[in-house]
């Protein structure tokens, strides 16, 4: 992965919030199915190897299980396929269940993808701005986890040269664990009061305070930008105008713009189109050296 | 020109009739270097918190601090803040954010500065102090040295005018501490920073202090420069400050010989050379005659921690005899805390064997190994406190112990007795200072009757005087027969100690020999006494030997003393 | 000044939930239900946010709570030998009865955000922000009942387990369908029973094993700094 994480966070988090937000409520079978393969493909290059079969695996079951409770518990729909506990399994609730289950992959991928993407300093830049505070007890949360799983550790040892962890049993092990847990609390706090004057001693509380970020907003930043809101709008636009209406109940109905679904189907392969033309781009420039 | 200024200082806590500090009287002028030392508990801290306000401790303060000629009180808060620089001790706990970057621009972005001046001192900060290469990780993948070398650029990021450190070394071993001097000493030189340092480790910073304070009860006992200094020492022979010299300056505060105190090993060699003459070159070496039987041993003991990762411990054997002092010296990450665990069955070797005692560990049941046989005081003290008091929490491992009530009460006030604790037992152990939470933790310890004591870093953090006590109190335990190992940087505090030293290098005991012969035999890895009488004396590890070598001798001018 | 803040961000709340149920209503159709729900989540995290926000706290106690948050999500870490033994609900309930109602809302919810960084972010975020973070506050304000008795403590911890059970089971059954099939509302709830007993006992047994001894130590650390002084 080289390209695509690079844009600027504002311009990242626009992808993700228009591709989650037309995925998750505009609801249309069509473009579900685009999202899922473009979430699939993008995640798919960037984690290679046997973790992604698993995951896939996993998800897979998922899919089923979603896709196939539907009929179970909707009985709507025209064509009646068989009954089950003398209850009706149509056509139109099986198809239901699987564009639910597509969705809802889909958006579990992406948001796989959000995740290998828009990694916590991201998401921390893009919160300082709207909550500096916040985003500061965040960072500061997250500093801490290493330093108490560490310390959590050396407690442990110590406890049990301490004698502390006689028997193997479960109650011992859970007494043991709570003993650690209010040792390293105790510890904690008085690390937090250091933390406290070393923030006090570089002059937090002074106002007004501004957010640092080693992000720099580029004519890039600003293209792709365009480019995902003038997608976006058009999409939204054909959802409002009726060019992508699509109806389960009681018979499968629906409209389809192409236009739309292309507009969709570019934005979501965005991020692998992005990709390989940065491979490209870098396969070319190696050769010219 | 004068940065800083106190006049007829004092300080009390509230509800407190003692105080902490009173009449203090100290001037110092941009860009000098000043030195703070004393006992702990001597008020040091306390006088350094009072100069950043935003740290000040809370209380009744009389007299008047002025920086640059204004009340501290009355100074801007955004220029308190940027101006005054203040380094605490605990590299860990400063730091605030998760990524290396953010904090160095966190005090910019406290003072409010726009976008465009955070990211020019950033990089600026970030390549004087050699930070680019971890520039971008987060700050829990850092080593202690980079921890508190980041904090140091990030207060510096502030562009302070004047630096206050609060044993900013303590918490780090020597070889990332003396980087940590040198870098301030160059911040000194080049910029003309004015620094005021409060510190244990007076051995690097001597010779590159202008002036040195030493406090003894809240009271400034000697405000002046570092060779003044040693005439003070040479009047006040009994202040408990004095081992925290330099070695330089002990031989020659001891030697009373007059003249310009020599500072560095350099010139206290020259110093000794050109003064003392050295027909008796050694003095009779005590034989170490180890019991015949093996408390501890090491065969062949491969360890690793992970399946991919290098071997850490590779054929390593020693064996320790009863009562013995064992040190075990080495670099960072020679395996040292590694062979600890093994001893102690944190961890398991996955070839070689570890025997206590002639056993096996594996054969120990689960408490054997740690009731009444081997204990382990871990580096970090802190790690044992469970309750809220020293005594409660002895008082649970009196339980381990199945001690009835009365025998954990005279147990406890034996032990007390002997480390000198007494009157903390009914404090919380966050509220000791290093050197009494190191005793807290040693008598906690204790009270699991071992046979067989292992020590992790025994010394780290804890002032001169404390050491000087802990020694007595580890001669008292091997007299009983106890065996004790300590893992230790301090080539000053093995050389003192132990019967026996052993180096770990690439996982191996490269050399195991007795304080004397080790030492001697290193030229660089050896105590500063040892360097000092290297070519003019043999076998002088200590400066008391140093010392003794001299007055045997005999100036060259004149006849024996 | 600060009064009228919060003042509009409870006017500007009150317009903003029902525009988004009508919006919602009109443009989204079969997702109605599941954009509201989420849109109602997140909204109405917001003006407590917003009032910690605006809020004066002092570095130290902004430490604190960054620790204890690390706490609740390190809990999970800890505890990783007992599956499904997580003490973020406990903690978070400590919190706010020791440090009062707003800071037990921002550990709650602020754990679920710093978790997800670790176990993965998802549409749930939200979902688990709202749960945590209200759980949180309203011990807050049930905190003089609940620092007195240890029954009610427990009462408490039940409910919290039960009321972020049901609350989760909304939430999937608005996903798997997009609308609120009362069917399978049911049949997710019997068939998280076994998890529902799992957190009441869990938050039982950590709010009874933990109350105390994390109890002292804030008190501790109120006391010694003044902190969270109310």
């Amino acid at each position: 992965m080289n390209g695509f994480e690079y844009f600027h966070p504002t311009a990242l988090a626009l992808y993700f919030a228009s591709v989650l937000f037309i995925t998750m409520f505009l609801s249309n079978p069509f473009l579900n199915v685009a999202a899922l393969v473009g979430a699939f493909v993008f995640y798919a290059k960037t984690k290679k190897g046997i973790c992604l079969v698993k995951e896939t695996g996993f998800s897979f079951l998922l899919f089923v299980l979603i896709a196939i409770t539907n009929p179970l518990f909707s009985h709507k729909g025209a064509t009646v396929l068989f009954f089950f506990n003398n209850n009706p399994i149509t056509l139109e609730s099986i198809l239901y269940g699987l564009n639910n289950a597509v969705m809802l992959t889909a958006v579990i991928y992406w948001f796989k993808c959000l995740n290998l993407v828009l990694t916590s300093d991201k998401l921390l830049y893009l919160l300082g701005n709207a909550s500096p505070k916040i985003a500061l007890l965040i960072s500061s949360a997250l500093r801490f986890i290493p330093l108490l799983k560490s310390q959590g550790e050396r407690i442990k040892a110590s406890q049990i040269t301490m004698g502390l962890y006689a028997s193997s049993a479960w109650t011992d092990k859970l007494k043991g664990t709570l003993r650690v847990c209010s040792a390293l609390i105790t510890w904690s706090l008085e690390n937090a009061i250091d933390t406290g004057s070393s923030m006090k001693a570089r002059g937090y509380g002074l106002k007004p305070r501004t957010h640092y970020s080693l992000y720099r907003f580029t004519r890039r930043d600003a293209l792709m930008m365009v480019l995902v809101a003038a997608l976006d709008i058009f999409v939204i636009f054909a959802f409002c105008a009726q060019w992508l209406e699509f109806s389960f109940y009681p018979l499968v109905s629906y409209v389809c713009s192409l236009s739309a679904l292309v507009a969709f189907a570019l934005l979501c392969l965005l991020p692998l189109i992005i990709e390989i033309k940065e491979d490209l781009m870098w396969k070319y420039c190696k050769s010219r050296i | 020109m004068e940065i800083l200024q106190i006049k007829d200082l004092s300080f009390s806590y509230p509800q407190s009739e003692k105080h902490v500090l009173s009449n203090i009287n100290l001037s110092v002028s941009a860009g000098e270097f000043v030195v703070v030392c004393g006992e702990s508990g001597c008020g040091k801290s306390t006088l350094l918190r009072l100069i950043k306000k935003e740290l000040s401790p809370y209380g009744k303060t009389q007299g008047k601090i002025l920086y640059n000629g204004t009340e501290i009180e009355k100074l801007d808060e955004r220029e308190s803040a940027a101006q005054i620089g203040f380094i605490l001790q605990n590299p860990e706990s400063q730091i605030v954010t998760d990524r290396v970057w953010h904090e160095l621009a966190f005090g910019l972005e406290s003072l409010g500065c726009d976008d465009k001046v955070i990211r020019r001192r950033v990089a600026e900060m970030a390549s004087y102090f050699g930070i680019e290469e971890w520039f971008h990780k987060k700050t829990a993948e850092l080593s202690g040295g980079q921890k508190q070398l980041l904090n140091l650029a990030s207060v510096m990021a502030m562009q302070p005018k004047i630096l206050l450190l609060d044993e900013p070394t303590a918490q780090l071993d020597p070889i990332a501490a003396a980087n940590f001097i040198t870098t301030l000493n160059k911040l000194n030189r080049e910029t003309g920073l004015t620094v005021v340092i409060v510190e244990h480790r007076l051995e690097e910073l001597f010779p590159i202090a202008d002036k040195v304070l030493i406090m003894r009860d809240g009271r400034n006992e000697f405000f002046g420069s570092p060779q003044r200094c040693a005439a003070y020492f040479s009047q006040n022979p009994d202040d408990p400050m004095k081992a925290a010299l330099p070695s330089a300056m002990r031989i020659f505060s001891q030697l009373e010989g007059g003249g310009e105190a020599p500072l560095t090993v350099k010139d206290c060699r020259e110093y000794i050379a050109k003064k003392y003459s050295n027909r008796i070159t050694f003095l009779e070496e005590k034989e170490f005659f180890p019991s015949n039987h093996k408390s501890i041993e090491f065969k062949d003991v491969f360890f690793r921690y992970g399946k991919d990762l290098p071997d850490v411990l590779k054929s390593a054997s020693f064996s320790v005899y009863k009562g013995e002092h064992f040190c075990i010296l080495g670099g960072n990450g020679s395996g040292k805390t590694t062979a600890l665990s093994l001893a102690s069955r944190l961890l398991k070797p996955y070839r070689g064997k570890v025997l206590i005692d002639g056993k096996n560990v594996r054969d120990y049941a689960k408490n054997e190994l740690y009731v009444n046989n081997i204990t382990l005081l871990p580096q970090n003290p802190q790690t044992l406190f469970l309750e809220k008091t020293v005594k409660e929490d002895w008082l649970e491992t009196c339980c381990i112990m199945k001690y009835s009530s009365s025998q954990a009460q005279s147990k406890i006030q034996e032990l007390a007795d002997i480390l000198g604790i007494k009157h903390l037992l009914d404090m919380h152990p966050y509220d000791l200072s290093g050197g009494e939470q190191q005793k807290a933790a040693l008598g906690k310890v204790l009270l699991l009757n071992p046979k067989i004591l292992l020590l992790d870093e025994p010394t780290k953090g804890i002032d001169a005087c404390s050491k000087i006590k802990l020694l007595q109190i580890l001669q008292k335990l091997t007299k009983k027969e106890i065996t004790i190992i300590t893992v230790t940087h301090d080539v000053e505090f093995a050389a003192q100690s132990a019967d026996r030293v052993g180096m770990l290098f690439d996982g191996q005991f490269v050399s195991v020999d007795t304080p004397v012969r080790f030492f001697s035999e290193n030229s660089f890895y050896t105590t500063a006494a040892n360097r000092i009488s290297r070519g003019i004396y043999d076998g002088a590890i200590l400066c008391e030997q140093v010392v003794e070598l001299c007055r045997l001798n005999g100036t060259k001018d004149g006849d024996c003393e | 000044m600060n009064r009228r803040k919060n003042v509009a961000t409870f006017v500007l709340l009150a317009i903003a939930i029902p525009f988004v149920v009508i919006v919602g209503a009109l443009v989204f159709k079969e997702r109605y239900y599941a954009f509201v729900s989420l849109c109602v989540a997140f909204l109405s995290c917001i003006p407590l946010f917003y009032a910690f926000e605006r809020r004066e706290s002092s570095s130290k106690e902004l430490a604190v709570l960054a620790v204890m948050i690390a706490i609740s999500v390190c809990g999970r870490f800890i505890f990783s030998f007992l599956p499904g033994f997580k003490p973020v609900t406990a903690i978070t309930v400590i919190c706010a009865v020791y440090l009062g109602k707003e800071a037990g809302f921002v550990v709650g919810s602020l754990s679920a955000v710093v978790s997800n960084f670790y176990f993965g972010q998802g549409p749930w975020t939200p979902f688990q922000m709202f749960a945590w973070g209200f759980l949180g506050f309203i011990a807050g304000l049930l905190c003089s009942p609940l620092k007195k008795s240890r029954a009610a403590l427990c009462i408490y911890g039940a409910f919290a387990g039960i009321a972020f059970s049901l609350l989760m089971d909304v939430w999937a059954t608005l996903w798997a369908d997009g609308a609120f099939n009362l069917q399978r509302y049911a049949a997710l709830a019997v068939s998280a029973i076994p998890l529902t007993v799992e957190y009441v006992v869990s938050n039982v047994i950590f709010l009874l094993l933990l109350s105390n001894p994390i109890g002292e130590k804030l008190e501790r650390i109120k006391n010694k700094y003044g902190l969270f002084a109310v």
